[in-house]
């Protein structure tokens, strides 16, 4: 079965001012049609690179130095920019972090959604702010009419993530990115704009790749998970296999990392160590320095994403037969 | 024994609409409650709640426009100068951005021995000691002495904040979203730092999170607030699991739980947060408030006792009964 | 001893020489800081050594040659001379010790009290910040060249007179700049964190905001020395400066200007000119390498 996003063994370099710093190895994920995948992972891990590497949206600085990113059976790997930038806003969009910063404060937002249809749908001024205004109310946004001529600073935090989804969405897309899209939105607003994506996941048979450092958004969005560590995949699989049986070290420690109630009283397990540099990143598998089940052969070989349950893939060596 | 006693506290900040129009802001309005010697109490709330606010108060950061604040018994309001400066060494903070908390222009061995040689002009070599000490306290390795805060990671800068606040030998420590910024496995480390240093120095915490999951495991006692007021104070479990009050129920059920077998059971939130300046009459959550009736614009509701904690809302028994229900 | 003392003192300026080699590392990469570099360091070896390296240093200084005036540049005399048969090039070098030496001490002059004033203005604020900042915007409110002029001018002439008019006429930027800087530091935790471990002010003013907030002005002043050559040169053009014969550039342009044509003698003009020029450049370019160091907006992000 071919899915819609299918990443095979990306590896990525970026030229830094220190050296090369080897920022993706081998990553390797599937995104089947009208699923939410949640990619999972601490800071530095790579999860923004990777979704910024799909859309070609990487620095100059960043050399691909192996792998294949198919979107619906074509290698965006092959593509030109041009080709790229036809892709881009219409069948692949993202959501970023910060609102504020991602929307134009020169211009009235119902202008900037309607830019997206009118670049990429060759639609006219008229139709295409026709277009915004039922996008913003299919958004949850009040008085859609009314917003079109309104400017970002005038709307909160939580309108304008609307906004940006409202844009994403413009032109129909099969695959949405969004990047901690609720990371600087309070609780309550998280929810809702959780809710929506669910929603707009199941009118528009969209599928999502959600990038996120919390396991809780994981829990209640995701079908799908994949768990990134300093740039390589440790674990993939189904989201309720992934927290009910966590096959890799890492993944393991996260779940025992996190605050509960259950857990009052006890001290929280914490992993030894520090995130590892990319510039030298360890020998054979990337964790190793910091886990506590490390055989002498985790160093020198690197394990492969093997799937050691049905439709749930791990990297681990623990899992391949090796005692030592 | 209540350490801290806040009574009535209310914080006002001046603001500007547009280009001519002042506008006030009630950041924290009539707040009370007690925080006993030793204990973690918590604070949640969203943006806008207060919650920031009313800890710098009561650390006299920011002087409160009315009300009072006690320590120790002593009257914190009333204090100025040279007073003042005293208590303050009995009462530190931890902030949220712990890179931005740190001088970037002094190393870690000067931010940590400035408090110690300015109040007690300790000499070098004994300053240098109590460094040490501290920073072997705080779980830090003595080679970052002469490093500078960017050289740091976000988990070692924090504790090298930590450090800083413990050099004054603080009774009471406000830690203001100290782990929001920091990953999973580091904030479980600063977390388990925190702890342990309360059990070995005896301190008393005021947690001030938005992370529900996070007050669930560490406070003794919790307070949600919402535009400013209290409206629930309690244990925490049973504010958590039996809270009472419609804006800490739809609170927890907004929090995504890192569990994928717990169903959802979103209790329905309408709109955003109101704008501060001119906050609802009577209860401020009524807008957006599942429960809300004419009483609720009218009169504004008070904590009162209700089940296990005390909620600020006209039908807190009703509430109770319908979910039990 | 020396040692230890040695040791004491790069400890406590630690922060400001690491900060220094980084612009070094950037001067070193950076072809055009590189030039602005050696410019400066080429014309301040000339100016300090311009009686030994000077062809002529006698008519540098002033004696006169009657026998080869206005000549045309030549072998014996590269830059060719001036209307008193005097050696341009010696002229030009021992001019180039005045020019920085007004550049150089209006700067200094101007850097400390602008900068003192910003920090009070926005450290204390209320009415003394805001009375010192009127006080400062008044002063901006002058071009700083007729400013610095009718303060020379009530002055006296005199190349003292040029420098401190220059300084009065540049110190409310400083100020302006500084005030900017703490306003925003200030409301950093860190200096929260310094309140609430109650240091007493004037150790936050001077160990926490100071060094904060004069970035912006120090990339300001390293480019105002430039300004400032320029702005004494045009002054002692205008006949504020020290008297001929004197080898200021400013009083040279002023006789290029008076006594002889400067389309038939141009080597009196273009040699004068093109060594202002290349100063004035040197500096602003070893600004913009300081710029690119210090100001952390300019610093490239990275995406992750």
């Amino acid at each position: 079965m071919t899915h819609l996003l299918e990443m095979r063994d990306l590896t990525l370099d970026f030229e830094t001012e220190d050296g090369v710093a080897k920022v993706l190895d081998r990553v390797s994920f599937d995104i089947a049609e009208g699923e939410v995948f949640g990619l999972v992972g601490e800071t530095g891990c790579g999860k923004t690179v990777t979704a910024l590497a799909i859309l070609r949206l990487l620095p100059r600085t960043a050399l691909i130095r192996g792998g294949a990113i198919r979107f619906a059976g074509e290698n965006l790997l092959a593509k030109s920019d041009g080709e790229m930038a036809r892709l881009r806003g219409s069948r692949m969009t993202m959501v970023f972090q910060d609102p504020a910063t991602s929307l134009n404060p020169t211009f009235p937002i119902g202008d900037q959604v309607a830019r997206v249809l009118t670049v990429h749908e060759g639609l006219d001024r008229d139709e295409a702010l026709a277009r915004a205004a039922e996008l913003f109310g299919r958004v949850g946004l009040p008085d859609a009419g009314g917003l079109l001529r309104r400017y970002p600073h005038e709307l909160s935090g939580g309108m304008q993530q609307r906004v940006m989804i409202a844009m994403a969405l413009a032109c129909r897309p099969k695959l949405l990115i969004a990047d901690e899209p609720t990371t600087a939105v309070d609780v309550t607003l998280q929810a809702q704009i959780l809710d929506l994506l669910l929603t707009l996941k199941a009118e528009f048979g969209l599928s999502v790749l959600l990038i996120t450092h919390n396991f809780g958004i994981v829990a209640e969005t995701c079908d799908r998970v994949g768990v990134m560590y300093a740039g390589t995949m440790a674990e993939v699989g189904r989201t309720s296999d992934v927290f009910r049986e966590p096959l890799h070290p890492y993944t393991q420690s996260l779940m025992r990392a996190l605050p509960r109630t259950g857990a009052r009283g006890r001290p929280l397990q914490s992993i030894p160590g520090m995130v590892p540099s990319l510039l030298v990143p360890p020998t054979g598998c990337r964790f190793h320095p910091r886990c506590e089940f490390a055989m002498k052969t985790c160093a020198a070989r690197r394990p492969e994403l093997l799937e050691h349950r049905p439709g749930h893939r791990a990297a681990c060596l623990l899992y391949e037969g090796v005692r030592e | 024994m209540s350490l801290i006693r806040v009574e009535d506290l209310t914080k006002v900040f001046p603001t500007r609409v547009g280009l001519l129009r002042k506008g006030l802001i009630r950041a924290v309005d009539g707040v009370s409650l007690e925080i006993d010697s030793g204990e973690t109490f918590g604070l949640v709330g969203e943006s806008g709640s207060g919650k920031t606010t009313l800890g710098r108060c009561i650390l006299c950061l920011l002087t409160p426009t009315s009300g009072r604040v006690w320590f120790d018994g002593v009257d914190l309001t009333g204090l100025d100068g040279r007073d003042l400066r005293r208590m303050r060494l009995r009462m530190q903070i931890v902030f949220q951005n712990p890179l931005a908390s740190l001088n970037p222009r002094m190393n870690v061995r000067s931010i940590v021995s400035e408090p110690v040689r300015v109040h007690w002009g300790l000499d070098p070599s004994e300053a240098d000691r109590r460094v040490r000490k501290l920073l072997g306290m705080v779980g830090l390795h003595e080679e970052v002495l002469g490093q500078y805060p960017h050289e740091l990671s976000g988990g070692q800068c924090q504790r090298v904040a930590i450090a800083r606040a413990l050099a004054v030998e603080p009774k009471f420590l406000v830690l203001d979203e100290p782990t929001s910024s920091l990953d999973v496995s580091v904030q479980a480390q600063i977390v388990n730092l925190l702890k342990q240093l309360q059990r070995d120095l005896g301190l008393t915490y005021l947690f001030i999170t938005h992370d529900l999951s996070l007050i669930s495991y560490l406070a003794d006692r919790v307070a949600v607030m919402y535009m400013g007021k209290v409206v629930e104070i309690g244990g925490v479990l049973d504010v958590l699991e039996r809270g009472v009050h419609p804006y800490t129920r739809a609170l927890r059920s907004a929090v995504p739980v890192p569990d994928p077998t717990v169903g959802r059971r979103r209790i329905p939130i309408r709109g955003e947060i109101p704008s501060a300046m001119n906050p609802p009459s009577g209860c401020r959550f009524r807008t957006r408030c599942p429960w809300a009736q004419d009483r609720c614009a009218a009169e504004e509701p008070v904590l009162r006792g209700v089940q296990v904690t005390q909620v600020a809302c006209h039908f807190a028994e009703s509430i109770a009964e319908e979910v039990v229900a | 001893m020396f040692g230890t003392r040695f040791a004491a003192f790069y400890r406590r300026h630690e922060g400001s020489l690491r900060e220094f080699r980084s612009v070094a590392r950037l001067i070193r990469r950076d072809p055009l800081a590189l030039a602005g570099a050696g410019i400066i360091i080429a014309f301040v070896f000339v100016a300090l050594t311009a009686s030994l390296l000077a062809p002529y240093p006698n008519q540098g200084r002033g004696n006169s040659n009657l026998t080869e005036q206005l000549e045309p540049p030549s072998w014996e005399h590269p830059f060719g001379t001036d209307e008193f048969g005097r050696d341009l090039l010696s002229r030009i070098m021992f001019g180039a010790g005045l020019a920085l030496q007004v550049g150089v001490l209006s700067v200094v002059l101007a850097f400390p009290f602008g900068v003192l004033l910003g920090v009070t203005a926005g450290y204390f604020r209320g009415q003394v910040g805001e009375a010192i900042m009127r006080v400062t915007d008044m002063f901006l409110a002058f071009p700083p060249i007729l400013l610095a002029f009718v303060i020379a001018a009530a002055l006296g002439r005199g190349t003292g007179a040029i420098i401190v008019a220059i300084a009065v006429s540049f110190w409310p930027w400083y100020t302006r700049l500084v005030h900017a800087q703490v306003l925003q530091v200030r409301s950093q935790p860190f200096v929260e964190a310094a309140v609430a471990l109650a240091l007493p002010h004037r150790r936050i003013l001077r160990h926490h905001i100071l060094p904060n907030s004069i970035t912006a002005a120090s990339i300001q002043a390293s480019m105002d020395v430039g300004s400032a050559i320029l702005i004494g040169a045009a002054l002692s053009w205008l006949g504020l400066g020290p008297e001929p014969p004197t080898p200021d550039w400013g009083v040279m342009f002023n006789a290029a200007y008076r006594s002889a044509s400067l389309v038939t003698y141009w080597w009196y003009g273009v040699f004068l000119g093109i060594a202002l020029f290349l100063v004035v450049l040197g500096f602003n370019l070893v600004g913009d390498a300081m710029r690119e160091v210090l100001d952390p907006k300019v610093r490239r992000r990275r995406i992750w």
